[in-house]
């Protein structure tokens, strides 16, 4: 008889929650079934990211000419977006491990959604750079023909790496919870049973497991910080390594990294402000958490202001051919009105209101996070495109459809198909997850956790 | 002596099919291409000669036919001539070769004459290697180990750093993967127990 059938014999114990306090919690904590307006929201995402889908198919078919890159604007909003998308996931290190080495008690219930945010954007940054290239099916060229002296390569290193690290620093912590949720999930379907059941990997809570996942966690925190300033600062060498207006820039590291926390802590309060309301999590993501998250947002927008008073002020000031050329196009010229949108409303704004006490609030708070990240994607948008319409050749002898770039329908239904598709992951992870770490606030409270004396394999 | 009348027959039969053959291959006789290289006054000189054979087995030379001249590159053909290279009455056209075109380390290039898709002639092509080009040495500079390289090329400090740099992620990453597998195995010894 195999272990496995010993155990089926020998019966199947629920066990109990050790008190009162815990059951509250597991009451309030483990993952829930959608309710109608989360139906509805699946189903408006799940629209989005099929037409998006649909895009992608006519633009396999017929190439990227169904896209407007053409000759000059070879990078368009595929590329913003995978900038965006890089610059959120930043989040995951910023909370689980900035905050955790600074000893910040307050992080524990924001640290599971940051690395959901986290896992869901790395992941949508790696589809969106194959959507990006002409002949997908030869993505694997990249690993195997690549220049080790090319930036693009160490990009496709530094992001396959923080993707697995990203995942192991959601799962490591996520161990014990899966196990809550094995025990404890009433009703569960035996397959959903058996997944958690082989995704908590046996944990029986040991004084040795928890010893084996808090060392483990310490090495991550400390790994993914020189990783998450890599993973971006690379991301912006794609673009500093080039003698282009606009990127030619000894600030860009720095300025993408500021850039790339303020708007992922942004997203941490965009989520936790829509849980908190609607899973009722008021006990548990309070205002405190708000004020805090507020303070660490306009400090994190301070610091990107100063990178961007010195990326833009420095280069007007000396204001050289083309890259004049450039910075007039965003100061008056084309994209003026999307510039000056960008920089008051997902920048000065948020700073004056942040600033203010009563501007921390959750609605306000929530409110100015929307602005953070909406103009951060535009911001990536005004990094990527208007340089491209800058080339030290003159423009004037190409064929006008070389000379603008708006995006086709296409492009916009596949970016935000992307974007549908990453909300899709962070839904579905919050569907099947404790969003709140369960066992390190019942920890923090001082609550004993009772442990299973043996696992259920059905 | 007797004599065999199928002998003769035979004779007779096989003296038609040669007389026959002959025709035939008089008639499909394929145009021809010369090209001949030489050198005046050292300056090289294409002739380019277009022949055909006529329905009596005759040489004939082809006139007005447009001929092509190219230098074969690397990935492609250099036009040697302009478009109104055409031949003469005597089937021939010739071209100067240009003292500029680099050549391989000893000054080799291979010079290509066609004729090209030509209503009476078809496809013709007909070539030869010269020493007429300047002798061009590959350049050193791409070939040692920089940041313009290929991928064989790396400068080896970078790539000892990013393979230093990947190991060590990667060890621990393969370390904390290690760590899962112990946790999982403590799970199962302590059930048993």
């Amino acid at each position: 008889m195999t272990y496995k059938e010993t155990l089926l014999k020998s019966g199947v114990e629920i066990p109990k929650p050790a008190d009162e306090k815990m059951k509250g919690l597991l009451k309030d904590l483990l993952p829930k079934n959608f309710s109608l307006s989360g139906k509805i929201w699946v189903g408006f995402l799940l629209a989005i990211a099929l037409t998006g889908l649909y895009a992608y198919t006519l633009q396999l078919r017929h190439g990227l000419v169904v896209t407007a890159m053409r000759d000059f604007t070879s990078w368009g909003i595929y590329i913003s977006n995978f900038v965006f998308f890089v610059a959120i996931s930043l989040v995951g290190s910023l909370v689980s491990a900035v905050l955790k080495l600074s000893n910040v008690q307050w992080r524990t219930p924001l640290t599971r959604l940051s690395e959901i945010i986290a896992v869901s954007a790395i992941t949508f940054a790696s589809i969106i750079i194959i959507v990006d290239m002409g002949r997908p099916e030869r993505f694997w060229h990249l690993f195997v023909y690549g220049r080790i002296q090319s930036p693009i390569i160490w990009d496709v290193i530094v992001i396959s790496t923080y993707f697995v690290i990203s995942l192991l620093l959601l799962y490591l912590p996520l161990l014990p919870d899966l196990a809550l949720c094995r025990d404890n999930i009433s009703g569960m379907k035996k397959w959903k049973k058996k997944i958690y059941n082989i995704l908590a990997l046996n944990w029986q809570g040991t004084h040795k497991q928890y010893r084996i996942i808090n060392r483990s966690m310490k090495i991550l925190a400390v790994l993914i910080i020189p990783l998450a300033l890599g993973i971006h600062t690379v991301t912006s060498w794609l673009f500093a390594t080039t003698f282009r207006a606009g990127w030619d820039s000894t600030n860009f590291g720095p300025y993408f990294v500021s850039g790339a926390f303020m708007v992922g802590c942004a997203g941490v309060i965009a989520l936790m402000y829509i849980l908190r309301n609607h899973y009722k999590l008021d006990k548990y993501i309070t205002q405190r958490h708000f004020d805090n998250m507020g303070r660490l947002l306009v400090l994190l927008s301070l610091i990107y202001l100063y990178f961007n008073i010195n990326e833009y002020l420095i280069t007007g000031y000396k204001m050289k051919t083309v890259e004049g050329e450039h910075l007039m196009d965003l100061f008056t010229g084309s994209y003026a009105p999307m510039f000056w949108l960008v920089q008051i409303f997902g920048m000065i704004v948020p700073i004056i209101v942040l600033v203010f006490k009563k501007g921390r609030k959750p609605v306000p708070l929530f409110i100015v996070s929307l602005f953070v990240i909406v103009g951060a994607w535009f911001k990536r948008f005004l990094i990527v495109s208007p340089t491209l319409l800058h080339p030290f050749i003159p423009l004037n002898t190409v064929p006008q459809a070389w000379q603008h770039y708006f995006p086709t329908w296409q492009e916009w239904a596949i970016t935000c198909g992307s974007l549908a598709g990453a909300l899709l992951m962070v839904t579905f992870l919050i569907r099947v997850l404790p969003i709140i770490p369960i066992w390190e606030v019942a920890e923090e409270e001082g609550i004993q956790m009772q442990i299973p004396s043996k696992h259920h394999f059905n | 002596m007797k004599i065999n009348p199928m002998k003769y027959l035979f004779m007779f039969i096989a003296a038609l099919s040669m007389l026959f053959a002959q025709n035939i291959f008089a008639e499909e006789a394929s145009p021809k291409i010369d090209l001949n290289l030489s050198q005046k006054d050292s300056v090289g000189e294409v002739k380019v000669v277009i022949t055909k054979t006529d329905a009596e087995g005759k040489i004939i030379p082809v006139p007005k036919v447009e001929v092509k001249v190219y230098v074969q590159r690397t990935f492609s053909l250099l036009p040697v001539e302009g478009d109104n290279l055409t031949t003469d009455e005597e089937g021939i056209a010739t071209v100067e070769f240009p003292k500029d075109i680099p050549g391989d380390a000893d000054g080799n290039v291979t010079v290509i004459a066609k004729v090209e898709d030509n209503d009476e002639l078809g496809e013709l092509e007909a070539s030869k290697v010269a020493k007429w080009g300047v002798p061009v040495i590959e350049n050193q500079i791409v070939m040692r180990r920089a940041l313009w390289g290929a991928a064989a090329n790396a400068p080896l400090p970078l790539v000892l750093v990013v393979c230093s740099i990947l190991a060590g992620v990667w060890g621990i990453i393969i370390y904390i993967v290690y760590q899962l597998f112990k946790i999982k195995k403590i799970g199962v010894y302590e059930t048993k127990n």
